[in-house]
This record gives structure tokens, C-alpha cells and sequence, in this order.
């Protein structure tokens, strides 16, 4: 039986930023510069927002 | 009372119509079976090869992670949602049909992460495909 890969909420939400922000980079700009710009702001709202901002929220209901 | 220049504002939002090349039906349909080949036909090597880096990662892992592979046709209205951004995923999610990879029930928290990378591989892929078309007809570079 092959066993599952086991990673932590934290490394897949990390994991699913990073190649989500590349799509996002290369389909939704026009030059390479404002591609990789692109793509690293979508990174920084992904890690920003969706992790430290939503995970705090969720903490804070929780509590 | 000022009148409207309609004739200006129609002129400027009337496009012409996109030209139905060759390339123009081929590059997303072979960007829909093999993620980033789209780009790679039209050229776009950096971007075709990140493309498919990111989405066919992004699918292993989900499957890895014992993710759920939607089916069509359960009658679950969230599961045909899953199909269908399942499907975006082309090729890959024909060969996870057909070699019965993926789980069918989510038992573990890890298993939902895999199914959720499995569900935006596929709607990755789709905006992929639209980015190939969009080069093909010269919208985009």
C-alpha cells in the first residue's frame, strides 16, 4: 500500500500560493516584467491574506 | 440639452472580430490535453514550461495527498462542480480516469487538501488555455 503524502495546513496552503501565483503571473499580464511582479503580489496577498489574516479570523472564532 | 456622441462610443467599443486561424482552435485544445502546450506550440517556451511545471505539480501532489478524483454524473451539485474544474485539467484528469488513480471518498484532512490542488489544477489549466488562445489571436503576446 502506498502510503499518503502527509503535509501540514500551513505547507500545502504555502505550496498552493506559490503555483497558483505563477499561473496567475504569466495568464494575466503582458510582458515578462509585469509578470513576475504579478505573480509575487499575488503571492504576497495569498501568504498575507489567505494565511495569516483568514488564520487568525478562524482562530478568533474559534476562541 | 448636450447630445450624446453614440456613433464615437460604438466605434470605440466595437472590436473586430478575432480570426479564426488554425492555431486559434488547436492551441487551447492541446493546451486543455497537455497543460502549457498551448504556449509551446506558439513558442512561448518560459512561460509553456512553468505552465506545466505548475500545473501538472499541482495535480501529482493533489494525488499524492490521496485526493478525490471527481466522477460526473453522482447527482451531488458540489460534485459536479469538482468534475467540472476536475476536467479542466484535460489530459490529466483523463489519465487519472483511466488508470483509477485518486481516492473516490475523502478519509483524511490531507486527502481534502489533495482534492482541493486537484480542482484548481484543473481551473488553473483552464485560464492556461484561455492565455494560449488569446496569444493565438494575437490579443496577447
Amino acid at each position: 500500500m502506498i502510503l499518503a503524502l502527509q503535509v501540514s495546513h500551513f505547507t500545502a496552503a504555502i505550496t498552493w500560493a506559490f503555483f497558483a501565483s505563477v499561473v496567475f503571473g504569466i495568464t494575466q499580464r503582458n510582458t515578462p516584467r509585469e509578470m513576475v511582479r504579478y505573480g509575487l503580489t499575488c503571492l504576497a496577498w495569498f501568504v498575507v491574506a489567505g494565511l495569516f489574516l483568514a488564520g487568525w479570523a478562524m482562530w478568533l472564532l474559534h476562541h | 440639452m448636450a447630445k450624446t456622441d453614440t456613433s464615437t462610443t460604438s466605434a470605440r467599443t466595437a472590436a473586430p472580430p478575432a480570426p479564426l486561424t488554425a492555431m486559434a482552435v488547436l492551441a487551447p485544445l492541446i493546451g486543455w490535453l497537455i497543460p502549457g502546450a498551448g504556449h509551446l506550440i506558439q513558442k512561448r517556451w518560459i512561460r509553456g514550461i512553468l505552465l506545466m511545471v505548475s500545473v501538472v505539480t499541482m495535480f501529482a501532489l493533489g494525488l499524492a495527498m490521496d485526493g478525490k478524483v471527481y466522477k460526473p454524473n453522482t447527482g451531488d451539485l458540489l460534485d459536479i462542480l469538482g468534475f467540472i474544474g476536475d476536467l479542466g485539467a484535460g489530459g490529466l484528469y483523463i489519465a487519472s480516469r483511466l488508470g483509477d488513480w485518486g481516492r473516490s471518498v475523502i478519509t483524511q484532512a490531507t486527502a481534502d487538501y489533495g482534492t482541493r490542488y486537484i480542482v484548481v489544477a484543473g481551473l488553473l489549466n483552464v485560464m492556461s488555455v484561455v492565455d494560449a488562445y488569446h496569444i493565438a489571436i494575437g490579443k496577447k503576446q
